[in-house]
């Protein structure tokens, strides 16, 4: 079988000739060991492809993240400031607008002809086209409540999910159109799975009734659209999302991917023959700060406790840091392919 | 005739943890129209509620927007009482420098603990985002803080905390301050391997942590 067709097994339910194992997003880290910068990698989409494939090649993940790293963009193309850094990801400056009474739709038709997001559509299509065979490729964008927090500001938005639930639905209404219009080029360039994260819906900052009211619907509409037009769908949300699974795997998803906050063990109850789940070993503690036979241990104990319905895939509970060692993520993906 | 001053304080206190900007700005006018003690209906009244709000934030019947909102509403009564308050009752608790670290503009973390410390009468120096190392230290020492409040989202700006500390210690004044840390990919162990003197999982936690830090500094201990 081929790494993608692993997964892919994972994804679907079904067993396979051992788990799936993957990292989750690693742009940022992908492009660190070779010594370039995010910015750099954005405006050489060739070289940016040809390192996510040669990397992918040689740690041999199960699928494989075209332009991640770059989720301040899509502000960007929509009015909102950004610095980018010398290490790191870039920084959202100023949001798009300054309250939501001011929302412009026509810029949201910027959002197709900027330059940046040009460049990462392009190093999906290549990428796709160089691995996608053997690999999954996959694209992510920030979505809904996070993507509403670039919009407005996050601290604007949480007072009016409270305070005016129309303003709230305006930005939310908005978010999810600008986050189409940036993840829709991704699907015609060949990505196969959608990694939607939305870590400011997370159980840390928001309650389950908003996110089943506000944020959770419209993850379905996403879901939907991407449905159909024949992708899968992963949803990351970061920290503890314990008291939404349900709603979370009611969105439709094909794979929930779980930051190491949450208890995997009662998440493989629930969503047992409904969706796959991908996590959830913490990306400081044990990606960066741990042994590769620690880390090797550790991944197989977590296939050992969650594999047994063939849909759970080992992988780190969020992005890792660009400084995590090669051994560790090699160590990582090991304890997939000694197990079956 | 004015009401009982208890009843007041009782109806500041309510008016933040029910989110209720104007009741708490309506409320701190009929304090100082009644001659009540600006300061006692702080404590007692908007402190008390933020404390409530910051309760039910531990036991997640409250969340990020619920504490905006009651933080709102508490800032709103302080803006009344703030100018009635006697000189010699305006002594806090304790001054702190807080921000966050350079390469990092996420801020929602670092705005909920300044509102939790002066909701507990702390007196605040707010850097904002993305501040360099030295702009910490040298802030540090020209508040005269004994608290330095550290916040990061990211691993990638973890290192900058540490440099703070030593700056603190190439100053020659790194026993004049305590340093806290915080930020969701921090953890005690963290804090303990950069020399950090304290770390808060949330920003009740970093209420209470200053609160102690602020007396072992006075007391002249240090673990």
């Amino acid at each position: 079988m081929t790494n993608k067709e692993i997964i892919l097994s994972a994804i679907a339910g079904k067993p396979a000739e051992r788990n799936a194992a993957t990292l989750m997003s690693a742009g940022l880290w992908s492009f660190a060991r070779r010594g370039l910068k995010l910015q750099d990698a954005l405006y050489q989409p060739e070289l940016a492809a040809d390192v996510l494939a040669s990397t992918i090649e040689e740690i041999q993940g199960d699928m494989v993240y075209a332009a991640t790293g770059y989720y301040q963009l899509l502000p960007r193309a929509l009015g909102a400031k950004i610095k980018f850094r010398p290490n790191g990801v870039p920084d959202l400056d100023v949001p798009v607008f300054a309250d939501p009474s001011q929302l412009d739709p026509s810029r949201l038709d910027r959002i197709a002809g900027d330059e940046g997001l040009n460049f990462l559509w392009e190093t999906a299509g290549r990428l796709a086209k160089r691995v996608g065979q053997k690999f999954l490729v996959a694209c992510g964008s920030f979505v809904v409540l996070t993507v509403g927090g670039q919009i407005v500001s996050v601290e604007q938005l949480m007072r009016a999910l409270r305070r005016d639930a129309p303003a709230a639905n305006a930005v939310l209404d908005y978010a999810l159109e600008a986050c189409w219009g940036y993840l829709e080029p991704f699907l015609r360039s060949g990505s196969e799975l959608v990694s939607l994260a939305d870590p400011t819906a997370s159980g840390d900052m928001i309650s389950r009734r908003y996110f089943a009211d506000f944020i959770a619907p419209r993850h379905k509409i996403l879901v939907d659209r991407i449905h159909a037009r024949g992708a899968k769908v992963m949803l990351h949300i970061c920290g503890d999302v314990n008291d939404r699974i349900n709603l979370m795997r009611d969105s439709g998803v094909d794979v929930l991917s779980l930051d190491f906050k949450v208890d995997l063990a009662p998440v493989r109850e629930q969503l047992r023959g409904r969706a796959a789940f991908a996590g959830n070993l913490d990306p400081v503690r044990v990606m960066l700060q741990a042994t590769p036979d620690e880390i090797r241990r550790l991944g197989r104990e977590s296939i050992k406790k969650y594999g047994g319905d063939h849909n759970y895939i080992l992988m780190p509970g969020c992005d890792i840091p660009g400084t995590v060692p090669l051994e560790n993520v090699k160590a990582l993906l090991a304890a997939a392919r000694e197990t079956n | 005739m004015p009401r009982e001053k208890s009843a007041v304080y009782r109806d500041l206190s309510d008016a933040v943890l029910n989110l209720e900007e104007e009741k708490a700005a309506a409320t701190a006018q009929e304090v100082v129209a009644a001659g009540y003690d600006a300061y006692e209906a702080i404590d007692q009244g908007l402190a008390d509620g933020m404390a409530r709000a910051g309760k039910l934030f531990e036991e997640d019947e409250y969340f990020v927007p619920e504490l905006l909102i009651a933080a709102d509403a508490m800032y709103a009564g302080l803006g009344v009482l703030r100018p009635h308050i006697k000189i010699d009752q305006s002594r806090a608790p304790g001054r702190v420098v807080i921000g966050v670290i350079e390469g990092d503009t996420h801020d929602i973390g670092k705005n909920l603990v300044k509102i939790i410390l002066e909701a507990k009468g702390f007196e605040t120096r707010d850097l904002g985002r993305d501040i360099p190392p030295a702009a910490f230290a040298q802030a540090a020492r020209e508040f005269n803080a004994e608290i330095i409040a550290i916040s990061t989202l990211m691993t990638t700006t973890m290192a900058g905390m540490e440099k703070v500390i030593s700056l603190l210690k190439d100053g020659g004044d790194r026993d004049k301050f305590r340093v806290m840390v915080g930020g969701a990919p921090i953890s005690a162990t963290f804090a303990e391997k950069i020399g950090a003197d304290g770390y808060a999982a949330n920003a009740v936690e970093a209420g209470e942590l200053a609160v102690r830090l602020v007396s072992e500094l006075r007391g002249g201990i240090r673990d």
